[in-house]
């Protein structure tokens, strides 16, 4: 019975000195309960039982107020320098401290926090949180009390002025030597800016994921490898593929895919270029044809760029395409309609032109008729007014220069325009000439015959010029036959070369012939009914502004030949460069310079 | 060439419209060799802003101009109710273009170089033309004026009277005796300054076509 006592001083000195007592004190009364009541075997064991009993008890309660007393002890407000707002409770809940920067946080006095300690509410911090957190802090905490576990918890916490803040609860239980739960530990620190910056950059990230799915662009990010990390919602509609589907597949799956929707005859280039920009890491640029998700190819101009960090390594590609479909169709019409409008200027300026070089002329004419009539009458007057004769006859030479220099002009603009000359292939010029007029042919019904020279030489020439030139004989042939029996009606070109210098080109019609053969050259010459008579004056200024000659043939009634020379070598490029627009431009300002009197 | 007109009181003027001053100048030394005035504009613009001048007067208008052509020119005129009749030339005879200008009241189309006596005979026919419009102006006007100060039972008298009616008819048809209707009659004929039947019958034909309806 000592013994058991003695061992019970390991439970604490003071429990096992009542034990040794209570261990005494039981021996000492089964020893009298012996004496005293002889027949009392049966007394003595219930006595031993009852004192063992007893000792046991002693041994727990010590056990237990041992505990409390640990737990009580540590109660005392040790935590009152912590930084921060701290608290502890009982291990069932109940508050038991709170330091004073969370009391002045939540703005509890002392008092209160007593009366809330003795509420023993083991939730007690209910009030001081936002209710739309409160669900969740509950049950978070109620697992904690339960099992022990750490608790780690974020909610908005009333401040006094009524505010709320975002803060992080973690708390921790502290045991004993056994292991048992002695007091929960919490600090609350205040994470309110952080949320807010957390919730700042998600909006921001959010705002830059919206933008990237709205812009009228399709985007893509890629490995290093050419996996899709990225593709945006434009791209993904545009194309008709599914986010999930495309991009977990492998790098190669995805190359497949896109390659399989770009243009069959655009495939090989678009290769090529991706996997060299891959291979060396060089800014992808391609424009190709795309398919859409509606099965039809769109020209999309594609370029990408990779991300390096700092020491040169792709960490990411990024690629943008833009569907410029419209923009390429609208491009190639705009050429297409260039193309047709130089072609039909080609044939119509010379006309054109005629006629504004005949208004340009008509102006300072009609001052020289008008002012010669003037100057007849003041000078008849009665009595002469010769100081008006005098001024009219200084208008006239005037208006006669200012005619000479339309004149001047006209002519600098066919002997100057040197500079745009270049080889050219006459056989060539003849052939797309009769393409522009073959449907006056045909209006016309006229038999085309051509014999050109195959081993014709080049000659240097300006293209344009000749043109004219040969789309004004071809007209003039086609307007000469109008009254030619159509089963006659042949228009035949022919060139060849006449000797190692010079090369011509004959015109033939079968009209009614030419009457004057010579002055058909000369400026307002004209046969026709409407026209103004500018067409072969100007051809033969570009012919012999090349250095080459014109002239007529002609039977009568058997229509007339045209021919003009050209020579095989390019005359010296010596001559300054003329701006074709002088004429046009000097047009206006003649229209516009009111005085200008002779020097 | 003579270029007096008779019966105007005011002296006529040219309007030359041309955008080349050369032609401008040379036109107007034309006109003023035979006493015709003149006076130019560079643009159809520079008419449109301008005051023109209250006398016996005709345009002389290019057709090809920078800005408003010679024939927008003329369709600015008639919707601003000036009816100046207007010589045109061009420097190319468009014949559709003439047949628009003269069916729009053009008096005349002439093609550059134009000869000098054509010309000035278009430009004094033109002028010629604008004094006896402006006289018809203004006859109707005085006429317009003294029927106004008929009264009501001579007016009606008129009415009757260039309806062809007699003294007896009239005096049935008002109601009054033909003693009146005389003495209505010889009021009416001295307010409107008519001495015979025929000139009261004139000076009817140049009122306004609302008068003459009656619509007052």
């Amino acid at each position: 019975m000592i013994a058991v006592a003695a061992a019970c001083i390991c439970f604490g000195w003071k429990a096992g000195l009542l034990a040794i007592v209570m261990a005494g004190f039981a021996a000492a009364a089964i020893e009298t309960a012996s004496d005293t009541i002889g027949a009392g075997g049966w007394l003595r064991v219930a006595v031993f039982v009852a004192s063992a009993f007893g000792l046991w008890l002693v041994v727990q309660l010590f056990r237990v107020v041992s505990f409390y007393e640990q737990v009580y002890r540590n109660a005392q407000p040790t935590m009152e320098d912590i930084p921060g707002l701290g608290w502890s409770c009982y291990p069932d809940g109940r508050m038991r401290f709170v330091n004073p920067k969370a009391l002045e946080f939540v703005g509890l006095t002392v008092e209160e926090m007593k009366k809330l300690m003795e509420a023993g509410d083991t939730a007690w911090w209910q009030p001081f949180v936002h209710p739309d957190d409160l669900e969740r802090s509950l049950a978070l905490w109620k697992h904690s009390l339960s099992s022990g576990e750490p608790l780690i918890d974020e909610q908005r916490v009333r401040r006094h002025d009524g505010t709320y803040r975002w803060f992080r609860d973690s708390a921790v239980a502290s045991r004993d030597e056994h292991g048992r739960i002695t007091a929960w530990y919490g600090t609350t620190v205040d994470i309110d800016d952080q949320r807010k910056a957390e919730a700042a950059l998600r909006e921001s990230e959010q705002q830059l994921r919206q933008l990237i799915d709205t812009v009228p662009a399709l985007i893509w990010c890629a490995t290093p490898d050419g996996k899709p990390s990225y593709l945006n919602q434009p791209l993904l509609r545009w194309t008709g593929m599914s986010q999930s589907g495309e991009t977990t597949g492998t790098a190669s799956q995805f190359a497949a895919t896109i390659i399989e929707a770009v243009h069959p005859d655009d495939q090989p280039s678009f290769q090529a270029a991706l996997s060299q920009s891959f291979k060396s890491g060089d800014p992808f640029m391609l424009k190709y044809r795309l398919r859409r998700a509606d099965g039809n190819y769109r020209w999309i101009d594609g370029k990408a760029e990779p991300l390096r960090d700092t020491d040169g390594r792709i960490l990411q590609w990024y690629g943008v395409c833009l569907d410029i479909h419209d923009e390429m169709q609208a491009q190639e019409a705009a050429r297409l309609a260039d193309e047709r409008l130089a072609r039909a200027l080609r044939a119509a300026s010379l006309s054109e032109m005629s006629v504004s070089i005949a208004h340009e002329l008509n102006q300072p004419l009609q001052a020289v008729v008008a002012n010669a009539n003037a100057f007849q009458r003041w000078l008849r007057a009665n009595p002469p007014n010769f100081e008006r004769a005098s001024r009219t006859a200084e208008w006239i030479i005037r208006d006669v220069d200012a005619a000479a220099d339309v004149v001047n002009r006209i002519r600098a603009l066919f002997t100057q325009a040197g500079n745009s000359r270049q080889p050219i292939q006459l056989n060539t010029v003849i052939n797309e000439t009769c393409e522009l007029v073959s449907d006056k042919l045909q209006a016309g019904k006229i038999r085309l015959e051509i014999d050109l020279d195959p081993a014709l030489p080049s000659v240097g020439a300006d293209r344009v010029q000749i043109e004219q030139v040969v789309i004004n004989l071809v007209r003039n042939a086609i307007e000469a036959m109008q009254e030619t029996p159509v089963h006659a009606r042949i228009l035949r070109i022919a060139t060849r070369l006449r000797n190692s210098e010079m090369l011509e080109v004959a015109v033939s019609d079968r009209g009614h012939g030419i009457d004057d053969s010579d002055r058909i050259f000369e400026a307002f010459f004209t046969t026709k009914k409407d026209g103004i008579g500018m067409g072969l004056a100007i051809c033969r200024s570009v012919i012999e502004a090349h250095g080459g000659r014109v002239w007529a043939e002609s039977a009568p009634g058997r229509g007339a030949t045209v021919t003009f020379s050209l020579p095989v070598q390019s005359p010296e490029r010596d001559r300054e460069p003329i701006d074709v627009g002088t004429l046009v431009a000097s047009k206006v300002q003649t229209g516009h310079e009111p005085e200008r009197l002779p020097v | 060439m003579d270029a007096s007109f008779p019966g105007s009181g005011d002296k006529p003027i040219a309007m030359l419209v041309d955008d080349d001053a050369k032609v401008r100048e040379a036109m107007s030394n034309l006109l003023n060799s035979v006493g015709i005035e003149t006076i130019s504009f560079s643009s159809a613009r520079e008419v449109l802003e301008a005051k023109l001048p209250d006398r016996p007067s005709c345009f002389v208008l290019d057709v090809r101009m920078p800005g408003l052509s010679g024939l927008d020119l003329q369709r600015h005129l008639q919707a601003n109710g000036i009816e100046t009749p207007i010589v045109f030339l061009t420097g190319h005879g468009d014949i559709a273009m003439s047949v628009e200008a003269m069916k729009a009241g053009a008096v005349d189309f002439l093609t550059k170089p134009v000869r000098d006596q054509t010309f000035l005979d278009a430009v004094s026919n033109a002028i010629a033309t604008d004094i006896a419009r402006r006289e018809a102006t203004l006859t109707a006007r005085k006429h317009a004026t003294d029927y106004e100060t008929l009264t009501q039972r001579e007016r009606q008298v008129l009415r009757l009277v260039i309806g062809g009616a007699l003294n007896k008819q009239i005096a049935f048809e008002l109601g009054i005796s033909e003693i009146t209707v005389k003495l209505h009659r010889s009021n009416m004929m001295k307010k409107m300054h008519a001495n015979s039947i025929t000139q009261l019958f004139t000076a009817w034909q140049s009122l306004p076509e609302s008068v003459r309806r009656g619509d007052e």
